[in-house]
Formats: structure tokens, C-alpha cells, sequence
């Protein structure tokens, strides 16, 4: 069925309630991007470093890790560096940078 | 193959969310991105997932990622028809309804992801700007555009925040730009919108119905560029703001031969972000202002058109005639 608002009478009406409609959606689309940055974890970000493949630095209180994510655990995260392989645990991390 | 990498579109609906928690959990996809806006979608994303209540998703939006050669799945609202109608107006791969299973999402990307992409060839888009004061960039967009026509085919549109192509070529002021822009949003033709000058087509400007959205002009490039092998944009003088340089292969820019026009034309080069631009230098005057070698000292551009106060240039915009055949060598030389 045609769109009833496509009415030459009503081509005013149906543009205005469109505008709106898309400002609620953008609204809407904003405030879930708020919510997802409020609840996304340290793990999250980890998870998301290892999708993309992004370069990772990471900061524990006793030294400074950098190479990409190899993978993403319960509780730790194994960073692959350029000689070797090495296994942080998450509760140890203080920092994180990721560079695309 | 390893992992698809799937962009989804970030929305406050549940879907999204539980589609990415699903991946999380399967580990058989990548999510590369979250998008919140088109520019965030990576290009080298294998599938996009795109919900149709998202105010930025329209159909020219989805038919341009999938001319690109990615696979699309929409998600409408479980009874939308006018949401169901949009994604395949854009003629996403596969549509379904937001109650679908996530898991079963999961598997229907990581299945397109392994079919073959096809992508699809689109036109060049050469956008005429300058800066606020200088002349004749409408001249400029309609000549331009009418050599192209005769050896491609090419639609001018007038983008210009106070429009006057229709005007100049006397043409009615409907449909214009905003028609064409809520047709496209519906997945409507547009051939009906197009009016036919002589061998060119032309998109009238909006003139007194507000602002284009930023959406719009972009599916209007994106949308006639699957049309058209040139699309020729009169926008207007130039702003650090401007969203449709970005959308184009190429631009010209038109700079008055003064003192003033040079100087003005210099500061916008200075903060251009777009294709490296090709300059018109319009109403040069014999004199003592050598207005070739200034442009070319305070713009670094060496001018590809030099006009004078030639009246066959107005009066070929204004009876869409195109230029002689010497100059035509000229503006074909704009779009090389």
C-alpha cells in the first residue's frame, strides 16, 4: 500500500513527522552509545582489541607490555609480542592504549 | 578465510547488543566495529549488520555498502513493513525481523561472509565550490557539466544553499533537491525528478524549505552516482564544514582574479580536506594585478582555466549551450 503521507496535501506533514522521527532515532542511537561506553568492561575493551587486531600497550604496576592480542581468557590476557608469548592477568592491568 | 570481520550499527535496540554477545561467545566472528555513524563502518568490514530504525541508515546508505562489495543484513522491527521496505530498497542481502535469534544471526554473517562480493563500478563525483564572494562558480558547474554531457552521461545538481540553476535555465522550481532526497529515502525512482536540459540533466535546488539534512545530500551523490558516469555539484561557497567535498573524486574551484578573491581563495586551500582541486581563475582583467602568477604564488595551484569578462560564458550558462570548442578542451581538462 502506498504511503497515505505522500498525499500532495499531506507532503508537508509527512516531512515533518519523518524530521521528527529521525530525531528521536538519533536520540535514541545516542543514547545507546552512552549506555554501551557506561557498562563496557576492561575485557571488553580487550575483546575488541583482539577483533580488530590493534596494537596494544599495557600497563601492569611493575612493567609496560606492547604487541597485539592473541587471545582474551577468564581472567588473563595473552599479548603476542615480536620473541614471545606473554600472560597477563586482567587483575593486574592498571592501563591499556590500543593504536589501529 | 579467517574470521569475518562484521561491522554491526550501534542502536538502542536489544538485537545489536545480544548479536554482540553472541559473536563474543561463539568466537566465529570479528567485530570490528560498533558503529555510531556511516564513516565508522571500516571498509574492509566482510559483512554490516544495520538496523532500519536508525535515523542515518537509508536506502542509498546500504545499496552504496553493498556496490562496495559487503555483504548487508538488515534488521527491522518485527512487523515494520515501511522498515522491511527500506532495507530492501537498498537491497540488503538478507532482511530479518528483530526477533530473530542472535545465534542464528551469528551464522547467517559468517555464511555471507563466504560468499563472493560483487562490487559495482559508480560514477565520478566533481564538486564545484569556492569561496563566499567569488563568481561564477554556477557558470563554471553548468558549463563544466554540459561538456561532460556530451561525451558521458552527467547530471548537474544544485546544492547550493541559495540555488539558482533552475532559475538561470529557466526551469520550475519543483521538484527539486528535497524531492529527489525523500524519493531516494523511499526507495522511489527518480527519473520523474530529473528534468532535461538539452543533452544535460539537472537536479533543481531546495530554495526556502530549510537546509538539506547532511543525510540527504549525501544519498543524493551516492544515489544519481549509480546512475550517472559524472556527477557535477554546484554547492555553494565553501565552508571548514562542508560535508559534500568529502563525497567527491574530484573538485574545482573557482577563484576571482582580485586581490580580495586570491587572498580569499588562499585561506580556504590552506584548511582544504578533499581531491587536490583544480583551479578556475574567473574574470581576469588586463592590468597591473597579474592575477596567473599571484594564484599561483599564494595558492600553489597552477590555474587550469583562466577567464576573462567574456559574455558568451554567462550567456552559454544561461542558454545551456556549451562552450566553443577550444574552451570545451579547457573544461573537459577540469575532470581529467
Amino acid at each position: 500500500m502506498d504511503d497515505p503521507l505522500r498525499h500532495p496535501d499531506l507532503v508537508d506533514l509527512g516531512r515533518e513527522l519523518r524530521k521528527r522521527f529521525a530525531a528521536v532515532s538519533s536520540a535514541e542511537q545516542e543514547a545507546a552509545a552512552a549506555v554501551r561506553r557506561r557498562r563496557r568492561t576492561l575485557r571488553d575493551r580487550l575483546l575488541d582489541a583482539e577483533d580488530r587486531n590493534d596494537r596494544i600497550r599495557v600497563w601492569t604496576a611493575a612493567a609496560t607490555f606492547s604487541g597485539t592480542v592473541e587471545a582474551v581468557g577468564a581472567d588473563h590476557l595473552v599479548i603476542a609480542t615480536t620473541a614471545s608469548e606473554l600472560t597477563i592477568g586482567l587483575d593486574h592491568i592498571v592501563g591499556v592504549e590500543t593504536t589501529r | 578465510m579467517s574470521r569475518p570481520r562484521i561491522a554491526t550499527v550501534l542502536t538502542a535496540r536489544p538485537w545489536e547488543s545480544d548479536f554482540v554477545m553472541a559473536a563474543r561467545a561463539t568466537s566465529s566472528v570479528r567485530i570490528v566495529a560498533r558503529a555510531y555513524e556511516a564513516a565508522q563502518v571500516p571498509d574492509d568490514a566482510d559483512v554490516v549488520i544495520v538496523g532500519s530504525e536508525v535515523a542515518w541508515v537509508t536506502p542509498v546508505l546500504i545499496g552504496r555498502w553493498v556496490d562496495a562489495g559487503r555483504r548487508v543484513i538488515g534488521i527491522h522491527p518485527a512487523g515494520d513493513a515501511p522498515g522491511r521496505q527500506l532495507l530492501r530498497a537498498g537491497r540488503a542481502h538478507e532482511v530479518r525481523p528483530d526477533d530473530t535469534g542472535s545465534v542464528e544471526l551469528v551464522g547467517l554473517a559468517r555464511l555471507l561472509a563466504h560468499q563472493p562480493a560483487r562490487p559495482a563500478t559508480a560514477g565520478t563525483v566533481i564538486v564545484v565550490t569556492g569561496p563566499e564572494g567569488a563568481p561564477g562558480r554556477t557558470e563554471v558547474s553548468i558549463l563544466t557539466a554540459l561538456t561532460m554531457a556530451d561525451r558521458q552521461s552527467s547530471v548537474l545538481v544544485d546544492l547550493d544553499p541559495n540555488p539558482s540553476v533552475s532559475l538561470r535555465l529557466g526551469l520550475a522550481p519543483r521538484p527539486d533537491t528535497s524531492d529527489l532526497a525523500e524519493s531516494l529515502h523511499a526507495g522511489g525512482a527518480i527519473s520523474d525528478l530529473i528534468r532535461r536540459v538539452g543533452s544535460l540533466d539537472v537536479v533543481a535546488g531546495s530554495f526556502g524549505r530549510g537546509p538539506l539534512e547532511r543525510t540527504a545530500a549525501r544519498d543524493i551523490v551516492w544515489g544519481l552516482a549509480r546512475s550517472y558516469d559524472r556527477v557535477i555539484l554546484d554547492t555553494g561557497p565553501w565552508t571548514p564544514a562542508d560535508d559534500l567535498v568529502p563525497l567527491a573524486d574530484r573538485a574545482i574551484i573557482v577563484c576571482d582574479a582580485s586581490p580580495v578573491g586570491v587572498v580569499r581563495t588562499a585561506g580556504m586551500t590552506m584548511e582544504w580536506m578533499g581531491p587536490e582541486p583544480a583551479l578556475v581563475l574567473n574574470r581576469v582583467v588586463p592590468g597591473p594585478f597579474d592575477a596567473v602568477a599571484e594564484a599561483r604564488r599564494a595558492v600553489g595551484l597552477d590555474p587550469t582555466i583562466v577567464l576573462g569578462f567574456d559574455p558568451s560564458i554567462r550567456l552559454g550558462s544561461l542558454t545551456c549551450r556549451p562552450p566553443d570548442v577550444d574552451r570545451k578542451r579547457s573544461f573537459a581538462g577540469l575532470a581529467a
